[in-house]
């Protein structure tokens, strides 16, 4: 009797222990493992200990844009195309497997012209004057830096995530534009020059401005399925300057005049399918839709509302793994429709470094 | 006790410096070897084609103060060129390769006259166009010190530029309204040296070519009625590349290099429109490594210059080995 207890007890232990042990062993905790995760296997978020710097860059041609019918306008034929150059820095970290803490910020630098004019009139002494205006709006400079918080489901990630990031853009950043660097050139009589006006914009929001995003992802098998929405709200309403000029004997003077100003309210909303071809490389195609709305600017004392903006492009886009700390993102931007919006086409490449800084296993 | 320690360290040590060695290769591989890895020149009889698409915008430039500036006027350009490229490998240390390039070079002018006096006012829209097959490139490379068994090597490579493509503007609107030629108009012949030092997984390059510019005959600008003589100044381009595989099959390059172009002539006599020019330049190339198939990425960032483009230029390669 004491005996076949014996047996009795070894095999209910065994039938119980040996599932429980099946179910802790297929989750992976070494470091290479959670590294080399392919997409369509792991979490919105980072893993605890994970540490992530990414660096990208953006090369946008602005040859197109759309107007309030949402029609298109060829920018190029029109001479006043333009480049963007973008370059993104962020860093991650993720306290525990559901909770990350992160920031970003990014450098952009585009310059704008606006059609070039040449005006005529005749002179008292019987020839032409001619006085040729060209208009450069510069954007150059930092932008605020963004802080948040991730947090995702309380559970291994199978085949559903969803996670929500609350942030704020600190007002980091210059917003002010400095002072113009207008010139005049070209001055063959004393009423035919060319003048051209050239203002320094910079990249700061000038106040303090919420974040909110929800994100969740599906896997089936090699295919994944992520949607994301985000939302940016300014607290208040901000303060900025304006620069104004008058013109003597060839000489510019300036004058700055404030403005009060609204940040418009901003929507954006990301769908994206991923087909995982092999564990180093992820293939994907993603749609953005994104709409400003709500804002207003300051002219002569009256507010004027800013026009409603939307804007829908297509993303082809690939992840390819390098090496277990390295993994490479590129991705186009093709625009679609919009309303009152610039189409750029663009290229975008990000570097992913990740590392456990502080785990030794 | 005391000797085995050192003796144990010293196995540990070297063990790890020795997996580090580059994998041994078989014949079927030789045509699989990255940038990292093949020798300066094509193997004998092996044949490699490919292509490399170059895109720019003409939006900043560097002006004769080598200050950086946009374009003022409402103007808007991109320049494309693809050239096509064949390379033979004649003997282990021999290769010759031909390349025939094609342009897609585009600069619009759009602009806007009011005459308030007379109530009028006109639009002017006019664009330069530059498309078709530029001249024919045919290149000889012979490895001085050979790559194979070496860790540096040394190769001596000339390449000819034949003026094989149209040279001259046509369908004359006005000066800002033509098809501009695909041809440099001239023979060109660059000799060039490099020389490269593999320590796996590193490799380190430096290199430096001339091209001499043949006096030539084209109509420089629309407007001129006859062709003139012609001779484009005299280039000198040296750099230094730091190379590394970032896997067994994705190599990163990070180059730094100068250039520098000289006074051009017309006519004999030096000319404005043919002035000194030079540009540093940061270039990195990320190349995939595909089994026989190459594909790479470059962006090359102008960082310093005077009289030339202070725009990135985007270049994708693809190769393959037969």
């Amino acid at each position: 009797m004491e005996r076949k207890l014996i047996i009795a007890f070894i095999t209910g232990f065994l039938t119980c222990f040996i599932p429980v042990i099946g179910q802790t062993s297929s989750s992976t905790t070494d470091k290479f493992s959670l590294l080399t995760m392919p997409y369509n296997q792991r979490p919105l978020n980072l893993y605890k200990g994970q540490f992530q710097a990414n660096a990208g860059y953006e090369f946008a041609v602005r040859s197109r844009s759309f107007n309030n019918n949402g029609d298109i306008i060829v920018l190029k034929d029109k001479g006043n195309s333009s480049v963007l150059h973008y370059y993104f820095i962020e860093l991650k970290y993720g306290l525990t497997n559901f909770i990350e803490i992160g920031a970003e910020t990014n450098y952009m630098r585009r310059g704008i012209r606006s059609e070039s004019v040449t005006y005529l009139s005749s002179n008292a002494i019987g020839s032409t004057d001619a006085i040729s205006v060209n208009n450069l709006k510069e954007y150059r400079g930092m932008s605020d830096i963004l802080i948040f918080t991730s947090f995702r489901l309380p559970f291994e990630y199978k085949l559903f995530d969803f996670g929500i990031r609350g942030g704020i853009f600190l007002p980091s950043a210059q917003s002010e534009p400095a002072k113009p660097t207008h010139t005049v050139t070209d001055v063959t009589a004393p009423n035919s020059f060319t003048l051209n006006y050239h203002f320094n914009n910079k990249n700061g929001f000038g106040t303090a401005v919420y974040y909110i995003s929800a994100a969740s992802k599906l896997t089936l098998s090699k295919f994944t399925v992520e949607a994301d929405f985000t939302l940016r709200e300014p607290i208040k309403e901000g303060t900025n300057i304006r620069w104004e000029e008058t013109l003597i004997d060839k000489l510019f003077s300036y004058y700055n005049k404030p403005y009060q100003y609204l940040l418009d309210r901003t929507l954006m909303v990301d769908l994206s399918v991923h087909y995982q071809a092999a564990g180093w490389f992820n293939i994907y195609l993603n749609s953005s839709y994104l709409k400003t709305y709500g804002g207003w600017t300051e002219y002569w004392g009256n507010k004027y509302r800013n026009p409603e903006m939307h804007l829908f492009t297509l993303e082809p886009g690939f992840e390819i793994q390098i090496s277990p700390s390295l993994t490479i993102y590129q991705n186009a931007g093709i625009p679609l429709t919009g309303k009152n919006a610039d189409a750029p086409f663009y290229l975008f490449t990000t570097l992913s470094y990740n590392i456990f800084p502080f785990v030794r296993d | 006790m005391r000797r085995i320690i050192p003796i144990f360290l010293l196995l540990i040590f070297s063990s790890v410096v020795f997996s580090q060695t580059e994998k041994l290769l078989n014949p079927a591989d030789l045509k699989q070897q990255t940038i990292i890895t093949e020798p300066l020149s094509l193997r004998k009889g092996f044949i490699r084609v490919g292509f490399t698409y170059a895109y720019s915008v003409l939006d900043k430039y560097y002006d004769e103060f080598g200050n950086k500036k946009y374009s003022p006027e409402s103007t808007w350009g991109t320049t494309t060129g693809t050239t096509f490229w064949g390379q033979y490998g004649v003997t282990d240390r021999l290769m010759v390769e031909i390349g025939l390039p094609y342009a897609t070079n585009l600069i619009n002018y759009h602009s806007k006259i009011y005459a308030p006096g007379i109530d009028s006012m006109i639009l002017l829209n006019s664009s330069v166009r530059g498309k078709g097959i530029g001249d024919l490139i045919v290149s000889g490379t012979f490895q001085i010190i050979p790559s194979e068994e070496n860790q540096f090597s040394l190769k001596a490579s000339v390449d000819i530029t034949i003026p094989t493509a149209e040279k001259n503007p046509t369908n004359i609107s006005g000066w800002r309204d033509y098809d501009a030629p695909a041809g440099y108009g001239a023979f060109v012949i660059t000799p060039r040296i490099t020389a490269r030092m593999v320590s796996y997984p590193f490799s380190y390059i430096a290199y430096v070519a001339y091209n001499y510019n043949f006096k030539g005959s084209k109509i420089m600008s629309p407007g001129d009625p006859v062709e003139k003589q012609f001779k484009y100044g005299d280039f000198f381009l040296g750099g230094a590349s730091f190379n590394f595989h970032l896997n067994e099959w994705i190599a990163l390059a990070n180059e730094l290099n100068y250039s520098f172009t000289g006074k051009g002539e017309v006519e004999n006599t030096p000319s404005s429109d043919l002035t000194t020019s030079w540009a540093v330049s940061y270039e990195t190339r990320l190349i995939f490594q595909i089994k026989r198939f190459r594909l790479g990425e470059a962006v090359s960032i102008p960082l310093k210059g005077m009289n030339v483009g202070a725009d990135p230029t985007y270049v994708l390669l693809a190769q393959y080995v037969f």
